[in-house]
């Protein structure tokens, strides 16, 4: 069976490897990003089955590289689901589903309950 | 548009305001906090606290339930121990910021975003947005005011976008829509 | 219309004046003796002419010098007179900013002629310009001390001169 391969993305490295690590355990390939000019620049050359992305890093936010990653042709179908630390607020979660983002995890978050929803959406 | 139905139906409004008209928006904002709040935090931003107390008080705006943050004057000269306002040393300072606004107030409006733009970069600022969001300040009135105008205005762009995602509301204030 | 800039600067501490580049030394020339008659402590900021070529003009045109105090961004000099400061180069914003905070926490400035904002454009980018404008804009409101910048309008875009309008009380265009 295939691995699917997950990548994430946050300014942040030590959560930046414990989520790769709780992936990994589960049988996922991880790439690594820690910022959203590097994460669109690895999506050049890989094409993950899910891109896991930190709201609010330096820089480009999350929104901005979500958007970017949507509006390129080779990336635009690309899973994505958000970190974020605040909640969204309903206009938040409606520019969410605009930007066809699946799903999105606060933190801290349950390692289970991160799992559990990747999972569900590959 | 009615502000003050505005202002109670959502916690945290994004007012992008016309920098032609700032006094005159900012008046009518500030008037309509003023009417449904009892503690406002002020947080003075572009002008320091006399400036801004002085131009509310000559538009008959009661500033005795006002908390003002002056994070201006400090920076070039001390200041005298002041009951309605708290002096903090510089506008880089956001963490300084976060604290002194624990005031107790039921609203805070936040004058402007686009300055604070000059002295940080937007994820610092979207960052300080998440810790005022979460850090105890819930059924606090939040009212980011920001100009619609400025010279940032690619990173203040995306800086509202990204706020967007956090607000209940973006407000455009245009001349007509504060009759 | 003309332009009463003793009556603007008692009703607006910032302003922002926006001058023709043809009338810039004429104009320039005006507001400074208008502004010489009515206040008693000035000071002229120069990022384009050195102190020693402004008291010769400021003797040609009978304003009085002894009235103000003098910040040569120009000349490039480091060392002090009387009543002028030297900051090394129209590039030093921070030394700039630093020297014109210790003149207003004498107290004794009560206004201050800033010429030019076009010319600190010339050297900087509009993003520093605006943050050094804030900084000492901030500094002048808390000394409660009164400023006009004076901008040639040809050399700066109809962007920049809205841009800067941010922080001021009034932007004037002197047609």
């Amino acid at each position: 069976m295939d691995e699917k391969k997950i990548m994430v993305v946050d300014d942040e490295e030590n959560l930046l490897e414990l989520v790769s690590v709780i992936l990994m355990e589960e049988g996922f390939d991880v790439i690594t990003a820690t910022n959203g000019k590097e994460c669109l620049d690895k999506l050049k050359t890989t094409k993950p089955d899910l891109v896991l992305l930190d709201m609010m890093m330096p820089g480009m936010s999350g929104r901005e590289t979500c958007e970017k990653i949507r509006s390129d042709p080779k990336t635009k179908d690309i899973k994505v689901v958000f970190l974020t630390v605040a909640r969204f607020s309903e206009t938040g979660k409606e520019i969410l589903r605009k930007m066809n983002v699946l799903d999105y995890i606060t933190k801290p978050f349950d390692n289970q309950d991160l799992i559990k929803r990747i999972k569900k959406l590959l | 548009m009615n502000l003050l139905k505005e202002m109670t139906e959502n916690e945290f409004l994004l007012m992008l305001i016309n920098e032609e008209q700032y006094i005159e928006q900012l008046e009518k904002i500030v008037k309509a906090v003023e009417k449904s709040h009892t503690k406002i935090c002020y947080v003075c931003l572009n002008k320091p606290y006399q400036d801004i107390t002085n131009e509310l008080k000559a538009r008959k705006i009661d500033t005795s339930r006002f908390i003002f943050i002056d994070v201006l004057s400090s920076h070039y000269k001390k200041q005298e121990p002041c009951e309605n306002c708290i002096f903090l040393q510089s506008p880089a300072n956001l963490d300084e910021l976060k604290d002194a606004i624990k005031v107790g107030c039921n609203a805070i409006i936040m004058d402007t975003v686009s300055t604070l733009l000059v002295y940080q970069d937007a994820s610092s600022i979207i960052s300080f947005t998440h810790k005022l969001l979460t850090d105890g300040n819930k059924g606090v009135k939040k009212i980011f005011i920001v100009l619609k105008e400025d010279p940032l205005s690619e990173e203040s762009r995306m800086l509202v976008d990204d706020l967007n995602m956090f607000a209940d509301k973006k407000i455009e204030i245009t001349k007509d829509l504060l009759r | 219309m003309r332009m009463n800039i003793k009556k603007e600067i008692s009703e607006n501490n910032i302003i922002i004046l926006i001058i023709p580049n043809k009338k810039y030394p004429v104009v320039l020339e005006d507001t400074v003796k208008a502004l010489a008659s009515a206040y008693s402590k000035l000071c002229y900021t120069s990022l384009n002419k050195p102190y020693d070529k402004l008291l010769d003009e400021f003797k040609k045109s009978n304003i009085d010098a002894g009235k103000f105090f003098f910040i040569d961004c120009v000349s490039e000099k480091i060392s002090t007179g009387k009543n002028v400061l030297y900051v090394s180069s129209p590039r030093a914003l921070t030394e700039l900013n630093i020297t014109m905070n210790k003149l207003l926490d004498t107290g004794d400035i009560q206004l201050t002629i800033f010429d030019s904002l076009s010319t600190l454009l010339a050297y900087e980018g509009s993003m520093t310009v605006i943050k050094f404008l804030h900084s000492i804009i901030s500094a002048f409101r808390t000394y409660g001390s009164r400023c006009i910048f004076t901008c040639m309008k040809d050399d700066v875009n109809a962007d920049t001169i809205k841009d800067l309008k941010m922080f001021a009380d009034k932007l004037i265009e002197v047609e």
